[in-house]
């Protein structure tokens, strides 16, 4: 009772405090969210070159990317960069497990498609970079004649796609090195 | 007469009086509720700000997490709209994940007593084999990294899972060998179970309220 009757004193203090504590919650967790860089990202793209695919080596837990990398695939790498000319991506997905995802700067998955088990998926993009018109409208970008190629509008400039190739099994690691060659990641100037 | 060597009256030393003491004491029980009152806001606002900020990006809350049994979704992970907590985790641990729109991802720290998963256990994880055009659950340390053993297996798929011919599956996470499908976890103390589920349609294999159905995941023994 005694302490109820000083809080109840205090009410003013706490309601500050509250105040003030949701107003530093908010704070801590909008910088935390926007201003921080991804240290995935940071982390993978300090090691690949840009507009390139780099196939990298099964996972091992002596060859570990990053946290939570599941070694069950094969993980090749394209660190884009759109902020000049947009960027063309081709890969083949030759079944279920097989996936080709697009990250931000900031890790988002923002594009992502998967492999089908009746048939082959073939994946072709450019990649247009973030309200940039005359990027977009250069002759030198205009895609060569043929079908429409699918744009992906890009939130940021600048992010990296990863190819992910299921290892069904030992017998099978060869067969899932050799298609994830179809990988292609260039700029389009 | 006061002489001119004599102390001003300002200075002067005198007895100690009882009102002057009362008046030294409240000063002091001033100067100490000041302090008592500063260390409460700092303690409520910094303390309780902060903390609650780290407490959803690590545990999550109701808004930004799903619970199944001892499995654990991030519905927002990944996603170009995540919640902010969400987005700190992903930052936090270093990791690229899919997004929850694509992939639905359960993470267990737990066993379905709520004990922490730990490499000096062995623990049983049954049920029925998840009806998705691709799933894979694999075994990390809890800082996401894998742990070495000589067989080299971290993990079983879809393709790889040795089923029940009642459609069901059971791994036996565990240091020493066993039959079946074993997870083996020679060490690394604390352990993070991932369960990744793909749909036919593309889109994350996210069960409604009522079908649920998530391996579970119990202790058989501890060394």
């Amino acid at each position: 009772m005694k302490w109820l009757k000083m809080i109840g004193g205090e009410w003013k203090l706490i309601a500050s405090a509250l105040v003030a504590g949701a107003m530093l919650h908010i704070a801590a967790t909008l910088y935390g969210a926007n201003i921080a860089q991804s240290r995935a990202f940071t982390t993978l793209a300090g090691k690949l070159p840009i507009n390139e695919v780099v196939f990298a080596d099964a996972v091992t837990p002596e060859n570990q990317p990053l946290p939570f990398f599941a070694p069950g695939s094969f993980y090749s790498y394209c660190r884009y960069d759109a902020s000049t000319a947009r960027v063309g991506l081709t890969a083949k997905l030759p079944g279920i497990g097989w996936s080709l995802s697009l990250y931000t700067r900031k890790g988002e998955n923002f594009y992502y498609v998967a492999g089908k088990d009746v048939r082959e998926t073939d994946v072709r993009l450019v990649l247009v970079p973030p309200g940039n018109l005359f990027v977009d409208a250069s002759p030198a970008n205009t895609p060569q004649s043929g079908p429409a190629i699918p744009r992906v509008a890009l939130p940021e400039a600048e992010g990296i796609a990863i190819l992910r190739a299921p290892i069904k099994g030992h017998a099978f690691r060869r067969q899932a090195d050799e298609q994830r060659g179809a990988f292609r990641c260039q700029s389009l100037q | 007469m006061r002489s001119f060597l004599s102390a001003p009256a300002s200075f002067a030393v005198g007895p100690i009086t009882s009102e002057r003491f009362t008046r030294f004491k409240r000063r002091v029980q001033a100067v100490i509720g000041l302090i008592v009152r500063v260390t409460v806001f700092i303690a409520i606002a910094v303390g309780g700000g902060l903390f609650t900020s780290w407490y959803a990006s690590t545990h999550g809350i109701a808004i930004n997490t799903e619970r199944v049994g001892s499995w654990v979704r991030w519905t927002h992970a990944g996603q170009l709209d995540a919640d902010p907590y969400s987005a700190i985790r992903n930052n936090r641990l270093g990791t690229l994940p899919y997004s929850a729109t694509f992939i639905a991802r359960y993470e267990a720290a737990r066993d379905d007593a709520g004990r922490r998963l730990h490499s000096s256990c062995h623990y049983a994880i049954q049920g029925p084999v998840p009806n998705a055009s691709w799933w894979r659950l694999h075994v990390f340390d809890q800082y996401g990294r894998l742990i070495p053993n000589t067989a080299n297996r971290f993990g079983f798929n879809a393709a790889t899972i040795v089923s029940r011919a009642d459609g069901t599956f059971r791994i036996d996470v565990a240091r020493d060998a066993r039959p079946g499908n074993w997870l083996p976890t020679p060490r690394g103390g604390r352990l993070m179970l991932v369960l990744e589920v793909l749909n036919r349609t593309g889109a994350a294999d996210v069960p409604r309220e009522n079908q649920r159905v998530l391996p579970t995941i119990s202790r058989v023994s501890c060394r």
